[in-house]
């Protein structure tokens, strides 16, 4: 009898839930007004002091990261030209889980900034919380010389292109490669590399001096070593199978053009002159190994000298080295990294957002401030010549290098969450001589293909 | 039980409320969001925004196709076992040690400094430990060096890093049993002891016929409790110090889960681990309960 | 007598061997909290060299980083308010099982056994859902409520078998004296257990201290944030350069409460323990 009453307890409750979910399931599909956006029907014309947004808000999450709270100049900026308009900047900790709980409480700021380890574009893009930012290009510049879209530089845009839709707005640019201590460097005669012979060459001399000539970073396998080293080794070793490998092509992961990676890999293994303590740390504790000078070579972006700002010693001078380990006739080639920003699928303020990017890459003196905080590179054009003097100086040098130098983005990362983090894990289980050649490649086999025969991941394809 | 009187309605009243209160509230707030939340294993759900779609089994197929899960059952195994085989034994010993020998007087000093660390939140002891465990300033391989050993990779070799995690869990755990266990051995009656010093009975062999049978009961709860606790204590130390790797090698189920969640963003995929998670769990508590079970002596 | 004397001191040297394993992290949380980084990276060991300005600078940056001033009050109110409502509940339901005779205790002892197993991370996107549903989204009350439920399960297993070894005469008495349930609950049967509401509120202190993942699905709000959200900015793993004195300083200050709170009742804590473990 009493057990009569308490099901009947229990089933009531469970229909009262059931009903929640559902009525909360379906008051998911809101209006944009992203969508009925025209640059066309707004007037543009703008100068300090204007009332044009009195009472609005603009709100924008931004990641704590190596960038630094670079959006404040702007935000700044925009204040000064429209004092009435209020914007909330939210420069915080973990912003992926901020912005998740905001957007399920359908209360999303208008631009989310969070790092594309945490909140991979593709996911952002697949699940609907992002809007288009092809009406941004269309936005004249601040002096109306020209549009938005004139100042950007194509090549990165392709990360964040679904169905001839851009998604991802690549706010500003980080050069990924190789770093070192050219004064270093200098004091013990090492050989600086440019090529596969010459980096053994310079394994022999840190071995001789004591220390490793590389390190990784064991904790972000997923970035570090993958991102940074592996995948810009594969293309200047042997671009096609980097091609292939975009494409899912699997094969490619037991040719010959992964043979010579993995047996570069093997080399810097089995002589010994790979650290594999920083198998074992994270980005912080391995970058103060480096500058420890435990190994010579760090797999980096270029946030790398703002990021350990106070942990350089008087010593040291980090410079950037235009090379992945490639053969001597062939390509180099430095991966482009980006820290880029998106438009909630939500938003009712567009006109507040196209501002928003207008400031950020149209206003001199916001674009000064800025790169003052981040001290890294806009890819815009005549940056160098009006701003180079604010960037660190490594990341002069790295800008200076890569001028010659064939960009890759390496999207496959992008599109497929999965791939980074088990490349990562395998190239630490190499490196940590857990795993053989033979299995490296099997296993990147089974990963590749595992994805491309997944029939719940969309696919994309790699022009070259 | 021989409360057997008749119940009257302010009685029927009163167990309603008493049990039928916290129930709802707990399934409410708890067991049903959670039951819900193993649905979207059913699911492509992707964390950020509700528009999902069914999908089947294809995450449980995922999941069994990929040997890092399997790895990562095994290693939960192994860290549970690890410690328990570690901890637990000498714990028990310990416990029997400083209750009988009642020339250590400073007993309870023990007590109280042993059972602190369970006392300090995951986060700060995984973040004093991976200062320990750092290979070239921690305090653990400068001490190896000083004695003129050589120093170890705790965190990057992928043999030890599971040893390395079970040394930080046990040292968070061990003064905990030894005090739950200490207090069960003062709770022994006297005159079972006295009636086998008669007999002449050594103070080891009284250790193994009367109070650890004794105990037993108290023994075989707390593993079942620490099944819990090796879960969320594992994934905490884990997810700070070793985020599972070296390739894996220190991944467990948790620790799995919680990365499909956070870096694959993949909420259907992390909600499957959950269910095999609780059935890995609920088996392996079925399991020591079934080999754990001894004659127990009523007290 | 001498074979004694070898155990004892064996067993003295054992318990101050992992005296020393427990104490050596602790000092060098406390030591490096006192340190610049450049100390701690130049040597370990060493003391600091000036040691009032290190500590006012890490201590002071730590508290600011982490915005401890707020967040401590709020981790109280959402502490506080969580462990009452978990304990109230779970005695309540713990003396219906315990003692009650119900049809249903069986199966409803085992709903919570099992639930105990549940990992709560698949349970919070819904328990979200709910919370927005219910307008308690970015509340300190949904914190309590959903931190209760959670530790239902733990309070009733340790709470039933403090129930079950009351005598039953106790409350036949009680009956007898014509007190109603509610009564004999309250004055007869509660103070009898509160070495459970002890132990238990220990853990629970414990655990919703150092819990930050429900506070970052459920609170948006920075001014409704907890003391181990605060703790987040020093995460090491994804942090930028580490500044190992303000870490550690943040980690003191973090762990300060708890060591005072231990301080005092030490001999509760421990008390609790040990009349927990009578009977399984």
């Amino acid at each position: 009898m009493k057990k009569s009453s308490f099901t009947r307890i229990l089933s009531l409750l469970v229909a009262v839930l059931m009903l929640v979910g559902m009525l909360s399931g379906c008051g998911g599909s809101k209006k944009t007004s992203a969508e009925d956006f025209n640059v066309a029907d707004y007037d543009w014309a703008t100068e300090a002091g204007s009332d044009k947004y009195d009472g609005r808000t603009l709100r924008i999450l931004l990641t704590i990261g190596g960038g630094g709270n670079y959006y404040e100049p702007v935000v700044k900026r925009m204040m000064e030209y429209y004092p009435g308009l209020t914007v909330e900047l939210n420069y915080t900790q973990g912003a992926a889980d901020v912005l998740r709980t905001e957007i399920l409480a359908d209360n999303a700021p208008d631009i989310f900034n969070c790092n594309a380890g945490d909140l991979p574009y593709y996911d952002a893009i697949s699940q609907g919380i992002a809007a288009p930012i092809d009406d941004v290009f269309d936005v004249p510049t601040l002096d109306g010389t020209a549009t938005i879209g004139d100042l950007m530089d194509d090549g990165l845009f392709s990360i964040g292109e679904v169905d001839g839709k851009h998604y991802v707005m690549h706010d500003m640019l980080y050069m990924d490669g190789l770093w070192y201590d050219a004064n270093f460097f200098a004091e013990n005669n090492l050989t600086i590399p440019t090529d596969w012979a010459s980096l053994q060459k310079l394994a022999e001399e840190c071995d001789a001096l004591g220390m490793d000539v590389l390190g990784a970073c064991g904790l972000m396998s997923h970035e570090y070593p993958t991102n940074y080293w592996w995948w810009p080794m594969v293309a200047s070793t042997d671009y096609d199978t980097y091609a292939a490998l975009q494409n899912l092509d699997y094969e490619a992961f037991k040719g010959e053009g992964m043979q010579a990676v993995v047996d570069k890999m093997l080399w810097l293994r089995d002589n010994g002159y790979y650290n594999t303590n920083t198998n074992g740390l994270g980005n912080a504790e391995t970058q103060m190994s480096f500058i420890n000078h435990d190994f010579a070579l760090l797999p980096c972006g270029s946030w790398l000298e703002a990021e350990m700002a106070d942990a350089w010693t008087e010593d040291w001078e980090l410079a950037y080295l235009p090379y992945s380990f490639g053969d001597e006739a062939g390509e180099e080639y430095m991966r482009i990294d980006s820290l880029a920003s998106m438009i909630s699928a939500t938003t009712e303020n567009m006109d507040l957002v196209c501002e928003f990017y207008r400031f950020l890459f149209s206003d001199p003196e916001a674009l000064r401030g800025c790169t003052a905080v981040h001290t890294n590179v806009f890819k815009i054009p005549g940056f160098a010549d009006d701003y180079g003097d604010l960037l660190a100086p490594s990341v002069k040098d790295a800008a200076a290098k890569g001028e010659n130098m064939k960009t890759i983005n390496t999207p496959a990362g992008a599109w497929y969450t999965a791939l980074n983090p088990e490349i990562g894990n395998m190239i630490i289980g190499l490196m940590g001589g857990d795993i053989d050649g033979d299995e490296f490649m099997q296993r990147g086999y089974d990963l590749f293909k595992s994805v491309a025969e997944d029939e719940g991941v969309t696919k994309y394809s790699f022009a070259g | 039980m021989k409360h057997n009187r008749l119940k009257t309605k302010s009685d029927k009243i009163f167990d309603l409320t008493m049990a039928g209160v916290p129930t709802a509230f707990f399934i409410i707030l708890f067991l049903l969001p959670c039951i819900a939340g193993l649905f979207f294993s059913l699911t492509n759900f992707g964390g950020y925004s509700l528009k999902f779609d069914f999908v089947g089994l294809y995450n449980y197929k995922k999941l069994f196709n990929d040997a890092a899960f399997w790895k990562s059952i095994v290693n939960f195994i192994l860290l549970y076992v690890g410690t328990v085989v570690v901890c637990f034994p000498l714990a028990m010993i310990s416990a029997i040690a400083l209750v009988k020998n009642k020339r250590i007087r400073e007993r309870n000093f023990y007590r109280i400094l042993f059972f602190f660390p369970s006392t300090v939140p995951m986060l700060i002891i995984a973040i004093m430990w991976m200062t320990m465990y750092n290979p070239s300033f921690g305090v653990l391989n400068t001490m190896l060096q000083a004695i003129g050993l050589e120093p170890v990779q705790w965190l990057a070799d992928s043999k030890v890093v599971m040893i390395s995690v079970i040394i930080i869990v046990v040292w968070r755990q061990f003064g905990f049993y030894l005090v739950y266990f200490m207090a069960a051995v003062s709770n022994v009656p006297k005159d079972i002891y006295e009636a086998a010093m008669i007999d002449g009975a050594s103070e080891v062999r009284q250790a193994f016929s009367i109070t650890i049978p004794l105990i037993w009961d108290v023994v075989r709860t707390s593993m079942l409790f620490y099944l819990q606790s090796a879960l969320m204590l594992g994934f905490n130390v884990i997810y700070i110090v070793t985020r599972g790797g070296p390739d894996h090698a220190s991944e467990i189920i948790s620790s799995y889960m919680f990365e499909k969640m956070t870096t694959e963003l993949d909420y259907g995929l992390a909600s499957a681990v959950g269910v095999i998670m609780l059935v890995v769990t609920m088996v392996m508590a079925v399991l020591i309960s079934k080999l754990m079970k001894r004659e127990t002596y009523e007290l | 007598m001498k074979k004694l004397n070898i155990g004892t001191f064996f067993v003295r040297l054992m318990m101050i061997i992992w005296s020393l394993i427990i104490i050596i992290p602790f000092v060098m949380l406390f030591l490096t909290s006192t340190k610049t980084n450049q100390e701690f990276y130049d040597d370990i060991w060493a003391l600091p060299k000036s040691f009032f300005s290190t500590v006012a600078y890490n201590f002071s940056e730590a508290w600011t980083r982490g915005n401890f001033g707020s967040n401590f009050l709020n981790t109280i109110i959402i502490v506080g308010g969580a462990m009452f409502v978990a304990l109230a509940l779970s005695a309540m339901v713990s003396y219906a099982i315990a003692r009650r005779n119900l049809r249903c205790s069986g199966t409803l002892n085992s709903m919570y056994m099992i639930s105990y197993l549940i990992p709560c991370m698949v349970g919070l996107t819904p328990m979200f859902i709910m919370a927005r549903f219910l307008g308690l989204f970015d509340t300190r009350t949904i914190m309590v409520l959903t931190f209760a439920a959670r530790a239902i399960p733990f309070c009733v297993m340790i709470m039933v078998s403090f129930f079950k070894t009351i005598p039953h005469q106790l409350e036949e008495a009680a009956y007898i004296d014509g007190a109603s349930p509610w009564r004999t609950f309250a004055q007869v049967i509660l103070p009898l257990v509160r070495p459970a509401f002890v132990t238990a509120g220990i853990f629970l202190f414990i655990d919703y201290w150092s819990d930050y993942m429900y506070g970052l699905m459920f609170i948006s709000d920075k001014a409704k944030n907890t003391i181990s959200m605060g703790m987040l900015a020093f995460r090491v793993v994804s942090g930028f350069k580490i500044d190992w004195g303000v870490t550690c300083a943040a980690c003191v200050i973090f762990i300060a409460p708890i060591l005072i709170l231990y301080a005092i009742f030490q001999k509760q804590i421990i008390g609790g323990l040990t009349a927990g473990s009578v009977k399984g």
